[in-house]
């Protein structure tokens, strides 16, 4: 018996292993599905005409995987659906995965690419995103929304002057919200505020009142409108978008944001909280944490600081080693790390960031204001010089880089780049910089 | 303290042992080598990505690679000889890495809903095979080469999935196997410390050890086997 053992294994793998061939099956990739919505966003005629047609494109893919077309729509459905309920997470890789199947068919399809190339920014992959769009660019160069895409990719990468130059063929091609609001973030980051606010305007002119790209064209208005000082512009601006898009949640927090700098700390934490219910979005527990802490809630503070942390971790990649679907939000977290004084976490992402952008002024601000909290002025002195090297006017920018440079020995310099930050008396709604920032300012 | 030197100094057997067990620390300590971030691997330097390779496929096998570990277990428990059973798991290396590679290279490009159900199947065969054969015969080391050469197959749909970097091809692809053979290196000598080195020459080990435990894989692997071709997608 004992001999007839081996063959019988033999046979036995034999039979398993044409089995295997006969009958394992690809795994059907399903096209994820569309997240109910909650809270104000889930009201109105928007969410139901959203409903009825992704649900309707979702039944076409199922009937025919092969339909790109269906796919491509649904992928566009999805990156609007992120932006508008701030799950970038779950739409962006539910987005890309349907428009890599596009394209793996239609390597050459335009739109497929350009699409890619808007979730790849989003994702903050803009190395990757420079790519596809320059890819997508010799298909159709006439196409101005291509251009507004690699704009973006070489602000985000730093790189300013070919930027500057795909605005100015975007803005040559279609001049409309999308081109005049990229005109006015490259002229305020070179420090034309004027410039900026005139392009915003036309932007916020140009978009049709009630939708989502104009509700935000106006938060970048208002935005402005600060750094200049003009409270009241801001504040219109904040208004109007809430009559034209009710409980906008960016609305919300910009006004929670005049509250904020008025002293008002309760009115301004429940314009974030009805924010925060709104979408998801780190940036107004973020503020919430500074809100709790003004307002001697430290408790809560340090709860809002540690979700801030929970929400951006997964985002960066915290959960996977390399990630093809994840986001880079490391800048982000290096700022929210300072929140809770853990300087060597938030400089280890600071310097991730900075690995992946080194010329990007943002991250090197980022990258000089944690060096600053560890008390390493030399070096902090170093990536300031390099973050102010545009001439942006961002008096936030102005008032890390005044106290930098005061720590770093370079008091005269410091104190123009104060007088400067608060020459228009803007609003600085980080209430500790501000008074940091006074504090040398006036200091003899 | 000073008795625990002395006895220490008087056994070399203890000594061995320490080492061991310092060894196996160190190899457990693999997954803190690179930081768990999501990373533009192109413009890591290189020692980075060797880390984060090195560290990937180390955790592919421990803790992420059950069936992996199975099948090391397998080729362990048939022989509990190191230096045996450490060959084997060098002959499955040196067989993975070449399909890893053509896999990655894009030589070939097997269906991974083939390979799976068939990894599964290898399990079962070395396990029922350690039931049935009386001792370790020089066909095994063929074999594991050949059931090494489908784990490859493998591997290389994980390595596409994370992603490779471009101009660091070589390292990521070296650094990724050392990582899976340390791996497997752990989990033999993890068993040798717990089972192999105090009943391998025990008259029932074959009895007590070998044959329950390889039928619990085989049943285990039989499971995957049936689920991965008829229940899976």
């Amino acid at each position: 018996m004992r001999k007839y053992l081996y063959p019988i294994l033999i046979g036995f793998t034999g039979i398993l292993l044409v089995c295997i061939f006969l009958f394992s099956k690809s795994p059907e990739k399903k096209a994820a599905t569309l997240k109910l919505r909650t809270g104000s966003i889930a009201l109105g005629g928007e969410w139901v005409e959203t409903k009825k047609v992704i649900e309707s494109l979702l039944a076409e893919i199922e009937l025919n995987p092969e339909n790109y077309t269906a796919k491509l729509n649904l992928s566009k459905g999805y990156i609007q659906e992120a932006r508008i309920t701030g799950d970038h997470a779950y739409y962006d890789a539910a987005a890309l995965v349907l428009l890599d199947d596009v394209i793996a068919n239609e390597p050459e399809n335009f739109d497929a690419l350009c699409c890619k190339a808007t979730v790849l920014l989003s994702q903050h992959h803009f190395s990757e995103a420079l790519k596809v769009a320059k890819t997508a660019l010799p298909i159709n160069p006439n196409n101005a929304f291509i251009y507004g895409l690699m704009c973006d990719s070489y602000v985000e990468l730093g790189q300013y002057k070919q930027a500057v130059k795909m605005a100015d063929k975007m803005i040559n091609i279609r001049p409309d919200i999308r081109s005049y609001s990229r005109v006015s973030y490259l002229r305020e980051i070179h420090g034309d505020l004027d410039g900026a606010i005139f392009a915003s305007k036309l932007a916020v002119d140009a978009g049709f009142p009630g939708l989502e790209e104009t509700a935000w064209s106006r938060m970048i208005l208002a935005h402005l409108y600060e750094m200049k000082g003009h409270l009241d512009s801001a504040e219109f601006q904040y208004q109007t978008a809430l009559k034209e898009r009710p409980d906008y949640a960016f609305a919300l927090a910009g006004l929670g944001k005049k509250e904020k700098v008025n002293g008002n700390y309760k009115k301004a934490i429940s314009y974030y909280r009805k924010a925060e219910k709104a979408i998801i979005e780190y940036s107004f527990s973020d503020e919430l944490t500074d809100l709790y802490r003004l307002n001697g809630d430290p408790k809560n503070g340090y709860k809002s600081a540690y979700r801030v942390i929970e929400m951006l971790s997964p985002l960066s990649g915290d959960d996977e080693s390399v990630s093809g679907h994840g986001h880079y939000a490391d800048r982000e977290l290096a700022y929210a790390y300072l929140k809770i004084n853990n300087t060597e976490k938030a400089l280890k992402h600071a310097l991730l960031e900075y690995n992946r952008r080194p010329k990007n002024i943002d991250v090197c601000e980022t990258v000089a204001w944690v060096y600053y909290k560890q008390k390493n002025y030399t070096k902090a002195n170093v990536f300031i010089s390099k973050a102010l090297r545009t001439g942006s006017k961002n008096p936030n920018l102005l008032c890390r880089a005044g106290l930098i440079k005061f720590k770093a020995g370079k008091q005269q310099e410091g104190k123009k780049l104060l007088e400067l930050a608060f020459k228009n008396n803007p609003v600085l709604s980080d209430i500790k910089l501000k008074n940091e920032a006074n504090y040398y300012r006036f200091k003899k | 303290m000073k008795p625990i030197i002395t006895a220490l100094k008087n056994n070399p057997s203890l000594q061995r042992q320490l080492r061991l067990l310092v060894v196996i620390c160190c190899l457990l300590c693999i997954p803190q080598l690179a930081s768990a971030h999501a990373m533009d691997l192109k413009n890591l330097p290189t020692k980075d990505v060797a880390a984060l390779y090195l560290k990937l496929g180390y955790t592919h096998i421990l803790p992420l690679g059950l069936d992996h570990i199975l099948f090391v277990l397998c080729l362990f428990f048939l022989s509990p000889k190191l230096k045996t059973v450490l060959w084997q798991s060098l002959a499955f290396t040196v067989a993975h890495s070449i399909t890893l590679g053509l896999c990655i290279f894009g030589v070939i490009s097997p269906p991974s809903h083939i390979i799976e159900p068939i990894i599964a199947l290898s399990i079962v065969f070395v396990a029922v095979e350690n039931m049935i054969v009386s001792e370790l015969k020089p066909t095994r080391m063929f074999l594991v080469a050949a059931f090494g050469l489908i784990h490859g197959m493998g591997f290389a749909s994980v390595l596409k999935d994370l992603g490779m970097p471009e101009d660091k091809f070589a390292t990521s692809l070296i650094t990724f196997n050392v990582g899976v053979e340390l791996g497997q290196i752990t989990v033999i000598l993890i068993a040798w410390l717990l089972v192999g080195k105090w009943f391998s020459k025990k008259p029932w080990y074959k009895k007590r050890i070998v044959i329950p435990i390889s039928a619990v894989i085989a049943v285990i692997a039989l499971y995957w086997t049936i689920e991965r071709t008829f229940f899976a997608g």
